[in-house]
């Protein structure tokens, strides 16, 4: 007993550590997240942000849901309601978006929110600041889509 | 005999003092310890530095290590690199106190774990290596900003300029857009030059992890954490570090053991501080 314990110890850390080495290099987990055995290996995770894209007739409307402005812009009800919709969601969105649950009816209830009778598409953009010092250029890069 | 029993009592005491309060400081500074878990982690914490008894401190373990894994493993995908190495060390003395299993050298595996990885992702990462990483840490001029000016003439001026354009990139919806940011070839290479010689600092540093004597590894490990202060102002996780190197049973020097006690104590009394104001 005290042998399968023992290996039990050895194995868990390696294994935490097979799996973010795999899930941030061959999905979008951040390399600061999932056991961080890749902090301070990659763009801070503060530089991603989380929309929510509506697609209309002639139009795109974007809403960006995180990081909130500041200061918090009081009249921005919607964004309020839609941050307190996805409460469960938030971290997950921005840590691993590829393992967040879309089929979660807080995403329905987003799309209501937005109140949108006409739109076309709704989708939500994780968005990441990609900053090239060879090329001389920085971008808010698309890392992740996904239709709601 | 007698100095050996008192040397590894007294060490036992430190490192579970430690603990306590590496779990106060981190039940409030880690997004997955949600309400209530983080208050009674802080109020086990807080009697059993006022209050020592073992078979509480046994139960105290256990209790830290239920909160602590089930915080893990609902927010795995959250969970930062220290505070996984800490609810680690939970279940490690929970099984050690109710002797479950008997005591290995993991502090040593988990350093060359740690550090093995981080040194592998920072080649494997394109950001990193091509030095757009550390530009980012450096341009926004939040720490040791006076050592970048020492080096790049215009780097103030190229400092603001660069908290103009992320904030206006940043409330841009993501897509194509690219915007271009004037970047010297001097401060390029200053990037690049740091990365090469973080890559290769670490690979110095796992070499004498795997090769060298206990004491050595130590005084090593402690130069690398105070010359990293510079660039990552990790608190929690430096003086979890220092914790796992004092829970080294090898390490039998009293003055490096206390200057990791001494380290572990400032970062713990910094990290407090942060989280105060």
């Amino acid at each position: 007993m005290k042998n399968v314990l023992r290996w039990l110890l050895v194995s868990l850390p390696i294994l935490v550590a097979v799996a973010q080495l795999c899930f941030s290099n061959f999905s979008n987990l951040t390399r600061w997240k999932g056991g961080g055995f890749g902090m301070y290996t990659d763009i801070h995770i503060n530089h991603r942000s989380i929309w929510l894209k509506i697609e209309l007739e002639d139009t795109t409307k974007y809403v960006k849901i995180q990081p909130v402005e500041k200061p918090w812009a009081p009249d921005d009800k919607l964004v309020a309601a839609i941050r307190k919709e996805l409460s469960q969601q938030l971290d997950k969105l921005v840590s691993f978006p590829a393992a967040v649950d879309f089929e979660d009816p807080a995403f329905a209830r987003v799309k209501a929110l937005a109140n949108e009778p006409a739109a076309k598409k709704f989708s939500i953009l994780i968005g990441h600041l990609a900053l090239d010092i060879d090329k001389e250029t920085i971008q808010n890069k698309v890392l992740y889509s996904h239709d709601i | 005999m007698i100095s050996e029993t008192l040397r590894k009592y007294s060490s036992q005491k430190q490192v579970e003092i430690l603990f306590h309060l590496l779990v106060m400081v981190v039940a409030f500074t880690e997004h997955s310890v949600k309400f209530p878990y983080q208050y009674i982690l802080a109020g086990l914490g807080a009697v059993n530095l006022a209050y020592r008894n073992e078979s509480f401190s046994k139960s105290t373990f256990a209790v830290y290590s239920l909160l602590l894994f089930y915080s893990l493993a609902r927010d795995y995908f959250m969970a930062a690199n220290h505070f996984f190495l800490i609810t680690y060390m939970a279940l490690y003395f929970t099984f050690l106190k109710f002797k479950w299993i008997e005591e290995f050298r993991y502090s040593h595996f988990l350093l060359v774990l740690v550090m093995g990885l981080a040194t592998l992702q920072k080649v494997l990462s394109d950001d990193f290596s091509n030095g757009n990483f550390m530009a980012s840490i450096f341009l926004p001029g939040h720490s040791f900003s006076f050592m970048h000016k020492l080096m790049i003439k215009d780097f103030f001026a190229m400092s603001a300029d660069y908290k103009e354009l992320v904030s206006l990139v940043k409330s841009a919806p993501p897509g194509d857009q690219i915007w271009r940011m004037d970047v010297l070839d001097s401060f390029r290479f200053y990037c690049k030059m740091h990365a090469s010689i973080i890559i290769i600092f670490e690979l110095v540093m796992i070499f004498i992890l795997l090769f060298f004597r206990s004491e050595i590894r130590y005084v090593f490990l402690l130069l690398f954490l105070y010359g990293t202060l510079a660039f990552r102002p990790e608190y929690v996780f430096f003086a979890t570090l220092c914790l796992l190197s004092l829970t080294d049973t090898k390490l039998e020097s009293i003055g490096i053991r206390n200057c990791l006690l001494f380290t572990a104590l400032l970062f713990l009394g910094l990290a407090a501080l942060n989280l105060t104001f």
